[in-house]
């Protein structure tokens, strides 16, 4: 296995990958009692196009399989469900699936070794039947129906339609009452056996195990289990250039209040991991130093009532889509909307200084160290960091690193091109 | 834990080498009085944002940021009839931090000089003001957190939990200057102790508090004055029922139930096992029931208000099955009454339960929760004694408590799409 060390934090990692594919990644906490171990495959609600080795053809696949898989994999033959089988270890199961990956994870003081076990085996174990697979439908459904009743789901999905035209990262991850209409047992089946290969996925254990023994506990689990070849599917990820596919659109619900998000579209397909790390890192520090309720502008614009204390920034940069998001309540959402738009534009006239850069590094190195405090933001930095490509500890050198002309760097992404709105009105109006 | 008296305050100092932080607090116990609702929400907030030597939001949290992101907080929450107040600073530990610069002084002084400087003025009293009504106006866009509210309205109409601490739009625009600072005289001058957690010896801690006047606080001991159990109990003769529409796509149903357990009495742990049985985990009775049998729901689950001794149900369902789902809830709950109890689902409960309290020893302020049972009079605890206790209970424990709920009010916010 390779220890991967930062003397700074004094904390190490171990990483190897089996014969099989699997990725596997252990970080010991000693001293912690809990563990907490997840399993991760590379298949999320973008990727709903592909082409396996060796065809021509393309698959398409309806929205929503990702998500209706993580639900179905719980049901194992003869009618067990994995998370009692967790519940009688004394571990606590769970999972959840994004835009790119869907993650299955326990946390447990106890039987670790044999939860562990389970955890390999029960998403190794593919088991769909028909009339369960209806069944589910009506509470995927539901989880569905949540979703469309929050102001701030609806605008962050309007947001994404506006900003992309064919990428998938459009499209709800849970899909919608329609696209699931279209699922069967056949259409899990085939995205089982083209996504849930070892060579796609990921597990990553931190907490308090024995590195020698999991690692011969995991060898051995896979070794008994025949997988047959990688399918390696080629994803139709429909990268897209920076251009916004609609400028606003709108949509009305029982609010009585806007729920306003401003978009900027990114184009980052050309760039590596480390690449987009240090966009991530620079873009991080120039919302902070416009948006984030430490800066001189969201105070002016709370006094003015342009924004409320639900005002917030998000972003999200990969390699197949990128985007931020200036989101909130409005209390009227054109002048939200042309104030959030001129302070975008106007980002690369602004000379930053010197010593707030300074600051923002040490808060967010300070921000990196207190993550060792808990094995689940371990165990998920190490989830997520593989995802995008990079190293546990390459954030931290990245901040380290990081001087404040680097900033010019990000500047041609702030262009009118790339801006788009959506509001979400309250119906009355 | 050690307890060290300075200057006639307790400091309890829990030496944990397994953290990277290291966190001060100041806790701070007073009855809840209505007159300083929502003062005391609003000066917490105001305490969190500037001080007299950092006078706005932006050089407040620059300073933080300069000291690597020092986590200043202050937060409340109710047990009974009292109110508690924490002020803390959770700081890196400096034997992380490669630059010359001295977080701990720093942060303990940060600490001491916001608490004791405030800066209220007309300005930040306004900015306070507006954000407490747009809280309350726009409540109604976030449909669980308002159906929540109605529910608590309607079961806890003339309760202490039923007063929101963000008070009302018409308490909110009452509030003056003098009205805030009366309420910060009141917090201030309220009995607290001061405990301290992380990978550091006690010394240099001691050596830094010392150098504030810690006689200006008043030291908190626990008499039986301090009413931590509100024991009124209503007189439910029917089950009240409210229902509102919205056109929204779900239903969001509550259902409260009552009984006169409390937290000083002996049925404490059957009763927080009973909802753990309901509703808790995915092993749970009306998970199981109501979304893996009956496919009724994808979110379902319970939450017990100690306060009270109540449990509320909570669902989102389709407003066609509102009817078939208060059945299924109300006979499984008679279920238990009646000792049919299921004994997979208790000893899953039973392992969960356990697991949960072992995990949260992983959190560097979990000392803190044992320590604050003992100072509100409940006695000593530990992970031992409540492992000893969840092992203890029987299936007869489980019923003996399920008899004791009432169905007390059922909230239904109904989708009309």
């Amino acid at each position: 296995m390779e220890k991967i060390t930062n003397e700074l934090l004094k904390e190490s990692y171990y990483k190897c990958i089996l014969p099989n594919g699997l990725t596997v990644v252990l970080f010991p906490k000693p001293l912690i009692k809990r563990t907490y171990a997840m399993l991760t495959v590379k298949y999320g609600s973008i990727h709903q196009e592909f082409r396996l080795s060796g065809r021509n053809d393309i698959i398409t696949t309806p929205a929503g399989v990702a998500h209706f898989l993580e639900h179905k994999m719980f049901e194992m033959p003869e009618g067990v469900d994995a998370s009692n089988l967790f519940a009688e270890l004394g571990a606590d199961v769970n999972a959840y699936t994004s835009h790119e990956n869907t993650s299955y994870y326990f946390q447990t003081v106890m039987n670790f070794e044999k939860s562990l076990e389970l955890l390999l085996d029960f998403v190794q174990t593919p088991y769909f039947i028909e009339e369960s697979v209806e069944s589910e439908k009506l509470i995927i459904e539901q989880e569905i129906m949540s979703s469309l009743d929050r102001p701030g789901s609806v605008c962050y999905q309007g947001i994404l339609k506006n900003l992309f035209e064919k990428n998938k990262v459009i499209d709800d991850i849970g899909g919608t009452k329609e696209s699931i209409s279209l699922i069967n047992k056949d259409t899990l089946q085939m995205c089982y056996n083209t996504f849930y290969h070892p060579y796609n996925m990921i597990l990553v254990c931190a907490g308090n195990f024995d590195l020698e023994s999991t690692l011969k506990l995991i060898k051995n689990n896979q070794n008994n289990k025949d997988f047959g070849p990688y399918l390696n599917p080629e994803v139709i990820y429909h990268l897209e250039s920076n251009k916004v596919k609609k400028e606003y659109d709108s949509f009305m619900m029982d609010v009585n209040i806007s729920c306003v998000s401003v978009g900027l579209k990114l184009d980052l397909s050309s760039k590596t991991p480390k690449e987009i790390l240090k966009i991530a890192v620079l873009f991080d520090f120039i919302l902070e130093e416009q948006f984030d309720y430490s800066s001189k502008n969201y105070q002016k614009w709370l006094r003015d009532h342009i924004i409320d204390y639900t005002f917030t920034f998000n972003f999200s940069l990969c390699k197949t889509y990128a985007y931020i998001t200036i989101d909130g309540q409005a209390f009227d959402s054109n002048v939200f909307i042309d104030t959030m738009r001129k302070e975008l534009l106007n980002i690369p006239n602004i000379k930053f200084d010197e010593e707030r850069f300074n600051n923002f590094i040490r808060s967010h190195i300070a921000y990196q160290i207190r993550k060792f405090n808990s094995v689940e933001a371990i165990a998920n930095s190490l989830n997520d960091e593989y995802i995008d490509g990079t190293e546990l500890f390459d954030k931290i050198e990245t901040l380290q690193n990081l001087k404040l002309s680097d900033i010019k760097e990000v500047y041609e992404y702030f262009s009118t091109d790339a801006l788009s709105s959506f509001v979400v009105l309250p119906k009355e109006n | 834990m050690d307890i060290i008296n300075l200057h006639n305050l307790n400091l309890y100092y829990n030496y944990d080498s397994r953290f990277k932080t290291i966190a001060v607090c100041l806790y701070f116990y007073f009855p809840i009085e209505e007159k300083y609702i929502p003062e005391t929400l609003m000066l917490a907030q105001m305490l969190q944002k500037t001080s007299k030597r950092f006078p706005t939001e932006e050089s407040f949290a620059y300073h933080l940021k300069s000291i690597y992101d020092g986590a200043f907080n202050i937060t409340s929450s109710r047990t009974g009839k009292m109110q508690s107040i924490r002020v803390s600073i959770s700081f890196i530990n400096p034997k992380y931090i490669i630059e010359d610069i001295n977080i701990l002084e720093e942060s303990i002084f940060f600490l001491f000089d916001t608490l004791l400087n405030p800066n209220f003025n007309e300005d930040s009293l306004q900015l306070e003001k507006d954000i407490l009504i747009q809280y309350h106006q726009n409540i109604y866009n976030n449909k669980t957190k308002y159906a929540s509210r109605q529910f608590y309205n309607s079961m806890y109409d003339g309760e202490i939990e039923s007063v929101d601490s963000a008070g009302t739009i018409n308490s909110v625009k009452k509030v003056t200057l003098d009205s805030i600072k009366a309420a910060y005289e009141y917090l201030i001058n309220a009995p607290c102790y001061l405990f301290v957690t992380g990978d550091t010896p006690k010394e240099p801690i001691i050596k830094e508090l010392n150098k504030y006047d810690l006689s200006r606080f008043k030291s908190y001991k626990y008499n039986e004055r301090l009413e931590f159990i509100d024991s009124y109990n209503k007189i439910i003769n029917e089950a009240n029922e409210v229902i509102e529409e919205q056109d929204i796509n779900q239903t969001i149903l509550f259902m409260g139930y009552r009984s006169t357990i409390r937290r000083n009495t002996k049925y404490r742990y059957a009763y927080t096992f009973l909802s753990a049985m309901l509703g808790e985990y995915f092993h749970s009775t009306l998970f199981q029931v109501i979304r893996e049998k009956y496919n009724l729901a994808y979110s379902i689950g319970t939450t017990t208000q100690m306060n009270k001794g109540a449990i509320h149900v909570f669902a989102r369902i389709s407003k066609d099955s509102i009817d078939i789902v208060k059945k299924l809830i109300i006979e499984e709950i008679e279920k238990y009454q009646d000792g049919i109890i299921d004994d997979k689902t208790f000893e899953l409960t039973k392992t969960s339960k356990i697991n949960d309290v072992l995990k949260n020893s992983d959190s560097p302020f979990n000392p803190l929760f044992d320590l604050q049972e003992e100072l509100m009079g409940f006695g000593k605890i530990s992970d031992d004694l409540i492992i000893e206790n969840i092992n203890n209970l029987t299936k007869d424990d489980i019923k003996e408590v399920a008899n004791m709920l009432v169905l007390d009010t059922i909230y239904i916010l109904k989708g009309r799409a």
